[in-house]
Parts: structure tokens; C-alpha cells; sequence
């Protein structure tokens, strides 16, 4: 006894410095995440109009600017149709795509699962630039068609991979029973398998919505001015102007995903987080 | 409610295979409308598939199943007439008890005031009433068995398919819900192909049973068709307990064998189908087995008490009979003397009593599919 105890005391004191250690690079990294938000935040109530931190004082002056431009709530307008749309068409289809990698056997299934993920290394420039030409050729430039059908196919990825991995932790004899039970196959879908996957629908939905958001580099391809979704907008002013105005706008976007993401956890409570992750 | 009455269920040639082994191997046997039908067998026999492919989630890769004379083919679970208890539940876990009873009730669309009073009922047959809101993880082992139970069968079906229901519960609940079982099976008329690989619940509920080894059906009878005639060494081990006695049959007369076993001659029944120098199994129940002090002149054999287990209502005993391990069970009243281990004995049995079952070239551990698969036309039936 009495020669373990230098033992345990020793690997005590490792776990214990181990521990403080991975507490500091836990601290680091929220506070490089946080600072550039921080500042945005702080910066956006500026009194002044050049760039200078800290501000020499505070207003209201650059939301009020901001209310007064009509192309950014036109934009915001449009890149919240296309978010909703295009995650609402990548849930359906990536739920679809899921359930036949997960479920069924079939030739070319790890070719297929390649393939639905390959838009999540392709450079966005890249996929855009095709699309470009794709709806030239189709006469389909501008208006909000094109940008949503891209920006399905760049969320679907994220959906296909989340929902496949609920999928694979259902248990398949749950399906087989509400079949025996008279229930056809659209209504066990609807009644057995959607509520036992709904944290990952959620999960992946939020994540869809806020790729697509968020989305330039594709999107630059496919808009024509009449048609800017809010990032490109933001882009455009910020060309011309240096004001806070993209500051204040940045700080209400910030509550918008804090909001969005809030709204999630809640609906998402009760299911087992654990099986939203990828394995 | 008009009871429809059970659906008759035939099986031909069930062929059934995962990679290069079968399952099911050329699997036949009818089950009449409203019978009690157990398939009986130890585990990885096919006893699961067999019932899936009734059931319709698993695909045959040869042969029929039928229900109600009609041939089912391709058709989804869906759109048949049974239902399954399947061995490992699926109950839905995000519905509560009274949602996961009320499913196939709501399927069929059902007025709610019929399905709340329906799904009530089937509660309180298994005796749940006052779970009806608790989750599926809230409930015991036992408890979820009889959620799947109550599931299938408050949608009143023609064929019911269980499969192990009541592997969870514990003995005492055990023997009352096969009781209940049996009772709804016979209230209900319903057809009952129940999967089991105990074979006292087997021989306790069924009106039939089904000794399923390897993928095949051994043989099919009534409980005591089984018990008293196993057609295969296997047969004979698993229904109950047996003493087989390898030989070759030594003579013929008119109600008898007698058969060579190593140094002894013993006597069994003669069914007909017995070759004069043939091999052969001899079947003896060992509460056929009767146990006598060595002194006493009733004849029988000479043996040797190795062990001794005293288990209430009778004695067990393993006797060394000439290198022969025979075992006996005595029934036991207050003042039955008890024979010490070590001690010398008379032992017999009524010839009427040993059955004669075809060999198939060793007991039931070794046997192999390929020796049995020879043996199924010198059973009886075709003697
Ligand atoms: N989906 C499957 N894929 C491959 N092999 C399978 C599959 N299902 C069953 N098998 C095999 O088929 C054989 C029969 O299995 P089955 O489940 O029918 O046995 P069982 O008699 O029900 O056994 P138990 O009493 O253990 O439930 C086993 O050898 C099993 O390994
Ligand atoms: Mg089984």
C-alpha cells in the first residue's frame, strides 16, 4: 500500500496537468472564435465612420443606415427563400439518398455514397463556374431558380451524411413491425422512421440553412445583380464603402444564427445527441 | 366482433439461404386453420427464418408458403394476414405503451372510441392494465414481451407468428402466460406458428410440433407422437430426456427386437420397419427405467450407481450397465428406499416401452445433416 501511493499520487498529478492543459487550448480557442465577433459587435456601435478600435464613441447612426438600404433587405429576403427552400429540397432528397445507402445493397452504393459527398471537396469556384454555363446554356440566368437548385446540391452532402448516420443506428425490425402492423411503406417512413431521426433532420437542416446563408463563391456565378443574395450585397458595399454599416448588419446576423441555433436545441431536446454524429 | 377463424398455413419446400449455408432446407408442413403449431429446435436451426419467410420479410429462394390456400408469392408483410411477435420485440420507442398497442388498430383506421377500447382490452389481457402512458425503456423485459404480445393481438389475426415470446419472463410468469396464450388461442380460433427452443413449452401449448435440426424439419407429430416415436436420434434427445443405446439388430419376434449393443442384449418394441442385422437406436426414457436391489429375482440387468440427484418428486440415478451409461428416473414417495452411489442394482425396462430409432451413426451430437438426409425414407412411414 503504503509503496503505491507515490504511484497514484504521481499519475494524480499528470491527469491533473493534463486536465488544466486541454482546459487552456479549450479557453484559446473560444476566445479566438469570440474576439473577431466581439469586435464586429462593439465596432458596429461606432460614432465615427472609419475604421478605428476602439471607437472613439458610440451611436446607433450605421443601424440606421443600414435600415435605410432597401437592397439589403431585399437581399436578406431572397437569401432566406433560397436558405429554406434548398434545405427543405436537400432534406427530401438527401433522406431519400440516405435510406437507400443505409437500407438497401446494391451495386455502385460506395460509388453513389462518394459521389453525393464529392460536392463538399470540389472547389465552390469550380461547381460554380459549371453552373454558370449550365444555365447559360439553359437560358436560366438570373431570378432565383438556378441559386437554389446549387445550393441544394452543396448542402446536400451535410444532410445525406447526418441523416445516413441516424439511419444506421435504427433498429431495421422496427420498420419490419409497423409493415406487419398493416402500415405501407410511406407511413412507416412518416410514423416509425422520421420521429426516431428527427435531432438529425434538425441538425442537418440548421446546418443546410446555414451553408446555404452564408454561401458566395458558388452564388457569384448565378447572380445578376437583381437577384443578390445577402452575402454578395455585403460584398458590393463593402467595395464601395468602409463604413460600420456591414458591422451593424454582421451583429444582427450573429443574434439571427444565435437565434436559429437556440430554437433548434429546444426542438431537438429529449433525442439522443449522440447518435447525430457522424461515425 | 365475428371471429374470421384461423387461416390454414402450408409450407412447401422452403428453401431459404444466407451466402452458401440454407437456413431452411427443403422445409414442408401444414399447419390446420386454428392449430397450435410449434416449430421446436436449437438455436441457428432456421426456426427464425422459416417464420420471417411465412411472414413475408424474408424472400424464399425456393418453394411456397400458402395461407388460406392462397399462394402468397412476393407479397408484403403489409398485405397478409399475420402478424409477428418478433424475437427481439421491435417496439416503438418513441411511442408509449398504449401508442405501440393502438398501431395496428390505427392502421386500419379504426373509429378511436374502437381502438381505445380495443387497445384496453389487449392491455389487460397481459395484464398491463395502468401502463398504458409509459415509455418503452420504463418497462421490464417481461413487461416489453408482453407490449409485442398485446401488439399483435389486439389485431385479432388469422395467423399469429411468435417467435420465442416468452423468452424474457421469468419462469413462474412464464408457465401463466402460456396458459394465457393457450386460452386466447383456443378463445380467439386463431392459427398459432410459435417459435420456441424449449421443449416443454413446445410440448405443453402446441397441437402440434415441428423438430426443426440444421435447417431441416426432422419431424412432425403431436407431442406424444414425438415423444413416444422419435423417427431420429436427434429427435429423441431433444423431446425430453433419453437414453439411446447404439446396436444391430439381433432378432425378430412378433412384438419385439432384440438388439446387440457391445456385451448386452437388450429388448425394444418392434414397429415393423426393423432389418434382422441392420443398425439401430433404442430409445428409453429414463422414467421408463425401473430400479431394483441386486438381490431381488425380477431379472433385468446389472448395474452400478455412479451418481444420484434427488429432485423432489423423483430420484435421478446414472448407473453403469456394462461400460453402458444408462440414466433413471424413480418416481420418489415418502419411504421409496434410495439406492447409494457405489451400489450394485437390477435395472430394466418393459420392452413395449424402449422405442427403436433408425441410426444414423451416432447420438444426436454428431449427427450430420448428410446421414439424416439418407435415413428420412427407412422412417416408418415408409417401411
Ligand atoms: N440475415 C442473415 N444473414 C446471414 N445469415 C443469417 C441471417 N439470418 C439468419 N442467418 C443464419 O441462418 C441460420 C438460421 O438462423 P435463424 O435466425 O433462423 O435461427 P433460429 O432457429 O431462429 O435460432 P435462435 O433460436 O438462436 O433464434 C443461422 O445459422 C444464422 O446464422
Ligand atoms: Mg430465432
Amino acid at each position: 500500500m503504503a509503496e503505491a501511493r507515490p504511484l497514484i499520487a504521481e499519475a494524480r498529478g499528470a491527469g491533473a496537468a493534463r486536465t488544466a492543459l486541454l482546459r487552456a487550448f479549450l479557453w484559446i480557442g473560444v476566445g479566438f472564435t469570440l474576439l473577431p465577433l466581439a469586435i464586429v459587435i462593439v465596432y458596429s456601435f461606432s460614432s465615427v465612420a472609419y475604421g478605428v478600435f476602439p471607437p472613439p464613441g458610440f451611436s446607433l447612426r450605421w443601424y440606421a443606415n443600414l435600415w435605410a438600404q432597401a437592397a439589403f433587405r431585399g437581399a436578406f429576403l431572397r437569401s432566406l427563400t433560397v436558405g429554406v427552400v434548398a434545405t427543405a429540397a436537400a432534406l427530401a432528397a438527401g433522406l431519400l439518398c440516405a435510406l437507400a445507402l443505409v437500407r438497401s445493397a446494391f451495386r455502385g452504393r460506395e460509388m453513389l455514397r462518394a459521389f453525393l459527398l464529392s460536392p463538399i471537396v470540389m472547389p465552390k469556384i469550380v461547381l460554380g463556374v459549371g453552373w454558370f454555363i449550365f444555365f447559360a446554356r439553359l437560358n436560366m440566368q438570373g431570378g432565383l431558380v438556378p441559386l437554389i437548385l446549387a445550393h441544394t446540391i452543396i448542402v446536400l452532402p451535410f444532410v445525406v451524411t447526418i441523416l445516413a448516420a441516424n439511419l444506421v443506428g435504427l433498429d431495421p425490425s422496427l420498420e419490419e413491425a409497423a409493415q406487419d402492423l398493416g402500415a405501407s411503406p410511406a407511413v412507416t417512413l412518416w410514423r416509425v422512421v422520421l420521429p426516431q431521426i428527427r435531432g438529425g433532420l434538425l441538425v442537418s437542416g440548421l446546418l443546410a440553412f446555414i451553408v446555404s446563408f452564408d454561401q458566395v463563391e458558388s452564388s457569384i456565378f448565378l447572380v445578376r445583380g437583381e437577384n443578390n443574395t445577402l452575402p454578395i450585397e455585403m460584398f458590393l458595399y463593402m467595395e464601395k464603402w468602409q463604413d460600420p454599416t456591414i458591422a451593424a448588419l454582421s451583429t444582427l446576423l450573429i443574434a439571427f444564427a444565435g437565434a436559429l441555433v437556440a430554437i433548434v436545441a429546444l426542438a431537438a431536446r429529449g433525442t439522443d445527441v449522440r447518435r447525430l454524429l457522424p461515425r | 366482433m365475428a371471429l374470421s377463424g384461423g387461416a390454414p398455413v402450408e409450407v412447401r419446400h422452403l428453401l431459404k439461404r444466407f451466402g452458401t449455408t440454407a437456413a431452411v432446407d427443403d422445409v414442408t408442413f401444414t399447419v390446420g386453420g386454428g392449430e397450435f403449431f410449434s416449430l421446436l429446435g436449437p438455436s441457428g436451426c432456421g426456426k427464425t427464418t422459416t417464420l420471417r419467410v411465412i411472414g413475408g420479410f424474408e424472400r424464399a429462394d425456393a418453394g411456397h408458403v400458402l395461407i388460406d390456400g392462397r399462394p402468397m408469392g412476393q407479397l408484403p408483410p403489409n398485405r397478409r394476414e399475420t402478424y409477428m411477435v418478433f424475437q427481439r420485440l421491435a417496439l416503438f420507442p418513441h411511442y408509449h405503451v398504449f401508442d405501440n398497442v393502438a398501431f395496428g388498430l390505427r392502421m386500419k383506421r379504426l373509429p378511436e372510441v374502437e381502438v381505445r377500447r380495443r387497445a384496453r382490452e389487449a392491455l389487460a389481457l397481459v395484464r398491463l392494465e395502468g401502463m398504458e402512458t409509459r415509455r418503452i425503456s420504463e418497462l421490464s423485459g417481461g413487461q416489453q414481451q408482453r407490449v409485442a404480445l398485446a401488439r399483435a393481438l389486439v389485431n385479432r389475426p388469422r395467423v399469429l407468428l411468435l417467435d420465442e415470446p416468452l423468452s424474457a419472463l421469468d419462469l413462474k410468469l412464464r408457465l401463466q402466460m402460456q396458459e394465457e396464450l393457450k386460452r386466447l388461442q383456443r378463445e380467439l380460433g386463431t392459427t398459432f406458428i410459435y417459435v420456441t427452443h424449449d421443449q416443454g413449452e413446445a410440448m405443453a401449448m402446441s397441437d402440434r410440433v415441428g423438430v426443426m435440426d440444421a435447417g431441416r424439419l426432422l419431424q412432425v407429430g403431436t407431442p406424444l407422437d414425438i415423444y413416444e416415436r422419435p423417427q431420429t436420434p436427434f429427435v429423441a434427445h431433444f423431446i425430453g430426456d433419453a437414453n439411446l443405446i447404439q446396436g444391430t439388430v439381433d432378432a425378430l419376434e412378433p412384438r419385439t427386437i432384440a438388439v446387440r449393443a457391445g456385451a448386452l442384449r437388450i429388448h425394444a418394441h418392434r414397429d415393423g420397419w426393423e432389418r434382422l442385422g441392420a443398425p439401430i437406436s433404442v430409445c428409453i426414457r429414463p422414467e421408463r427405467v425401473w430400479v431394483a436391489a441386486a438381490g431381488d429375482s425380477a431379472g433385468g440387468l446389472r448395474g452400478r450407481i455412479e451418481d444420484r440427484a434427488f429432485v423432489g418428486q423423483a430420484v435421478k440415478y446414472r448407473i453403469d450397465v456394462d461400460g453402458l451409461p444408462l440414466r433413471a428416473s424413480v418416481p420418489y414417495r415418502s419411504g421409496t428406499p434410495l439406492f447409494a452411489v457405489g451400489e450394485t442394482v437390477a435395472v430394466g425396462w418393459d420392452a413395449g416401452q424402449a422405442v427403436p430409432v433408425p441410426a444414423d451413426g451416432g447420438g444426436f451430437e454428431h449427427a450430420d445433416v448428410a446421414d439424416r438426409r439418407d435415413l428420412r425414407p427407412a422412417g416408418p412411414a415408409s417401411a
